[in-house]
């Protein structure tokens, strides 16, 4: 117990000494351009209140999930197969490439375009911000297999298919969960991104208190999507901690 | 988030040769069998098909929907044009400059601060990664109201946008610095100031390529987003004029040239870091 | 500097002689989930002039511990280093070289570089620098080597660099900690004979910890074997073999009698 509170001391005091500057902060600036805590604490009783900030939370990440989903579905097994497959690898690889160095927010005028600005828009947005750091990140798990295990399973008469799920799969499991961390990452903020360029759904609230210069509701707004993200992280990792619970799940930051 | 990363495989680089688990057999020496050795043919084959299939698709489709990849190749052709494009890119790369210059300044010191003091990384890691999480883009309001619409604005963004990531790899290079190595330092008798600068930065070196690396994807991203979303200046100007008049083959111009321009940053990058990280030995 | 004659030549008296190094006390806790475990408790050494000491002992019996604590590296709760009648407890540098178990070359340094790191440190101009650390590269046999990288070299090479490198700053006394512990066993006796060698050409104080007694039959004038939890005196051994000393001395009735002798105190005082 003694521990516990001393391992949470210090963060603790990390977190006050930021809520003090920042109270100190935003009484001297005032709400129209910084509010304080205090301020905003009461704003974010008002906006849970409200509703309007939860309903469109979660629509809009209804609509980032479809992205994020199909974004699993097709960068996990296209990382997993172009890290066993030199030639897969030589294949796709101009395009992860290309892709993953052009920004989203280039790509969003571009698909206003092709799309609209419905919902195809930004599921496509999300898909195409997540889809290749996932890729990156099977793609460096599926690269480290160790040959030695795929020998040991062989000496043992195992078939491909056996192989791969009892060493491959596996071993891949710590790399599917930071992929999906870090897509998902990726995903709530190209779901920002889309929504605050054709101002709908969380973005256009958003939008709308920078417009009336309500810091107090935008910091609100700001502090839901960092829960959000945050919960999300937990939920992967502890995911990935049930599991696989033998592997100390290596992080790659993208 | 702050975690203990690979350098050589934080951010993009997808280097060296995959394994193969079960290679196509040869078959003889025809032509396919040949661009399947020499997988940079494969690579070139695969961009040409996707080219030939654009082509194939912009014959059926409306013009506006998906312009041909002749006529963005046009674009880059015209020399009015292209000359306007650059000019753009020059401005734009101005606020690219400012805001990751100010971002190296500011978050490689006080990452080394921050990771060599194991108090002040139990403090402030906690808080970094909470603010790490929120998405940049949602500060845009914020930084309108602070600092309006104009330079001011986007080298903000540009500095928000590539500030954390840089922050949280040079963290966690300074804290992985092996205590070993450290005392090495200290058993010559080394003080705090000598140890920091002759074993402490040159072990982060391969860190600070990989913030180098991430930070730089990251502050083009704001660059652009910038010029999207504040006043819209050079490239975002020309392409939100495009989308405007249903130009997509210029807007498409403009992500091309986006893509190249990322390219360039990871390849400037990784030449660099190849000559001055001679000797470092990538984990296998 | 005497001259290695083709005589055997005695091991030195201690009696006589004031202690080179004492380590008068030393005790040293480690934390635990609140409890203290006891490393080091009221342990006491002396080391005379020239003599090679070996702290010979089984894992976790605080022998490392002592070590570092000597060169200052680490802490200890109580007591003193005395090196040349001065009290040098807590401070790092003055007159100790440090020789590494797991090598920790600089990898951004040429072997050069690493050799010329304790100099450098020393404030030394860089011209003198490179002049004394081109001599003891040579005197590790790596010459052809002086301008390659640490990934470059093999695991005896890159500890003869070690070896080089707390040698270059001319330390009153040498510590080394299981410089050959990570290395294989035929590489390991190369380096014992080479290590010898340049003893007896740079005659120092040597403290050497390991946990093969053959090796510290070997090297030794006289062995202190140590019992873990809390480290503590077993046995001191003074080693009778002449120098210089061949590797045929390994095989040798007495040899293997002593060792076998030894053999029976670690059983003794070890908690498998």
């Amino acid at each position: 117990m003694k521990v516990t509170l001393q391992r949470l001391a210090l963060p603790a005091l990390g977190f006050a000494s930021l809520l003090l500057v920042w109270e100190i902060a935003g009484r001297i600036a005032g709400p129209a351009l910084f509010a304080p805590p205090s301020s905003v604490a009461v704003d974010y009783v008002g906006l849970l209140r409200q509703g309007d900030m939860l309903r469109e939370l979660s629509s809009s990440l209804r609509q980032m999930a479809v992205g994020f989903i199909a974004a699993c579905v097709v960068g996990m097994p296209l990382g997993a197969v172009m890290g066993r497959s030199a030639v897969a690898d030589a294949i796709f690889r101009p395009w992860v490439s290309m892709f993953v160095v052009t920004s989203t927010a280039a790509l969003i005028p571009l698909f206003i375009l092709f799309l609209g600005t419905g919902l195809m828009l930004r599921v496509t947005i999300v898909f195409l911000a997540s889809v290749w750091y996932i890729t990156l990140t099977t793609y460096n798990g599926a690269r480290g297999i160790s040959p030695q295990q795929i020998a040991v399973a062989r000496s043992f008469s195992a078939s491909p298919l056996q192989i791969f799920w009892k060493v491959i799969l596996p071993a891949l499991y710590p790399y599917l969960l930071t992929g999906a961390r870090i897509g998902i990452v990726h995903a709530i903020r190209a779901m920002v991104l889309a929504e605050m360029f054709v101002i709908i759904g969380y973005g256009a609230l958003m939008h709308r208190s920078g417009l009336s210069l309500d810091t107090g509701q935008l910091l609100g707004l700001l502090i839901t999507l960092m829960l959000v993200s945050l919960f999300f992280n937990w939920l992967l990792g502890a995911t990935g901690r049930w599991l696989a619970p033998w592997y100390d799940q290596q992080r790659i930051t993208a | 988030m702050i975690s203990k990363p690979d350098p050589s495989t934080a951010g993009l680089s997808l280097g060296g040769d995959a394994a193969v688990a079960g290679g196509l057999p040869a078959r003889g020496d025809s032509i396919l069998s040949r661009a399947v050795r020499d997988k940079r043919l494969l690579s070139i084959a695969s961009v040409l098909f996707v080219i030939a299939l654009w082509q194939w698709g912009a014959g059926h489709v409306s013009g506006f929907l998906l312009p041909p990849p002749a006529e963005v190749l046009s674009r880059f052709l015209d020399p009015k044009w292209l000359s306007r494009l650059l000019g753009a890119l020059g401005q734009s790369l101005i606020q690219l400059g400012l805001g990751f210059g100010l971002t190296l300044l500011i978050a490689v010191p006080l990452g080394v601060l921050i990771g060599r003091s194991v108090i002040l990384t139990r403090m402030f890691e906690p808080v970094i990664n909470a603010i790490y999480a929120i998405p940049p883009v949602a500060f845009i309001p914020f930084l309108i109201v602070w600092f309006g619409l104009f330079l001011e604005a986007r080298v903000a963004l540009v500095f928000l946008m590539s500030v954390f990531d840089v922050l949280v790899i040079v963290i966690a290079g300074a804290r992985d610095v092996r205590s070993a190595l450290v005392d090495v330092g200290r058993s010559f008798g080394a003080s705090h100031q000598q140890r920091l600068r002759l074993i402490v930065l040159p072990a982060l070196l391969p860190f600070f390529f990989a913030a180098l690396r991430v930070g730089s994807a990251r502050a083009i991203n704001g660059m652009i987003t910038a010029e999207l979303f504040f006043a819209a200046v050079n490239l975002g100007a020309i392409m939100k004029r495009a989308t405007q008049n249903f130009d997509s083959a210029t807007v498409l111009s403009v992500v091309l040239l986006i893509c190249v321009l990322g390219l360039i940053a990871q390849s400037g990058i990784a030449w660099l870091e190849r000559r001055v990280l001679h000797w470092h030995v990538r984990p296998a | 500097m005497s001259t290695a004659s083709a005589e055997s030549m005695p091991a030195p008296h201690r009696l006589e002689a004031a202690a080179k190094l004492e380590a008068r006390r030393i005790t040293k806790f480690y934390q635990r989930d609140g409890s203290k475990l006891p490393v080091l408790e009221d342990f006491s050494l002396s080391v005379a002039e020239l003599e090679f000491l070996v702290l010979l002992g089984p894992s976790g019996c605080g022998k490392s511990t002592l070590l570092r604590i000597i060169d200052g590296i680490e802490p200890c709760d109580a007591g003193q280093i005395i090196l040349d009648g001065k009290d040098v407890t807590g401070t790092t540098g003055a007159g100790r070289g440090m020789v590494f178990q797991g090598f920790e070359l600089f990898p951004w340094r040429t072997v050069m570089g690493n050799v010329a790191f304790g100099l450098e440190v020393a404030g030394i101009g860089s011209k003198e620098r490179l002049e004394v650390a081109r001599e003891y590269v040579n005197l590790v046999g790596l010459n052809g080597f002086a301008n390659s990288y640490p990934h470059e070299l093999s695991g005896g090479m890159q500890q003869r660099v070690g070896i080089a490198r707390a040698l270059a700053i001319n330390p009153t006394i040498l510590l080394m900690d299981e410089p050959y512990g990570a290395l294989d066993v035929q590489t390991r006796e190369l380096l014992q004979d080479e290590l010898l060698n340049i003893w007896e050409k740079q005659r120092k104080t040597v403290i050497f910890v390991t946990h093969s007694i053959e090796e510290a039959l070997y090297l030794a004038d006289r062995i202190v074997v140590m019992s873990p939890r809390p480290g503590r005196i077993e046995r001191v051994i003074e080693v009778p073999f002449a120098r210089p000393r061949r590797d045929e001395l390994k095989s040798t009735p007495q040899f293997l009698d002593l060792r076998r002798d030894i053999w029976q105190t670690l059983k003794k005082g070890a908690h498998v």
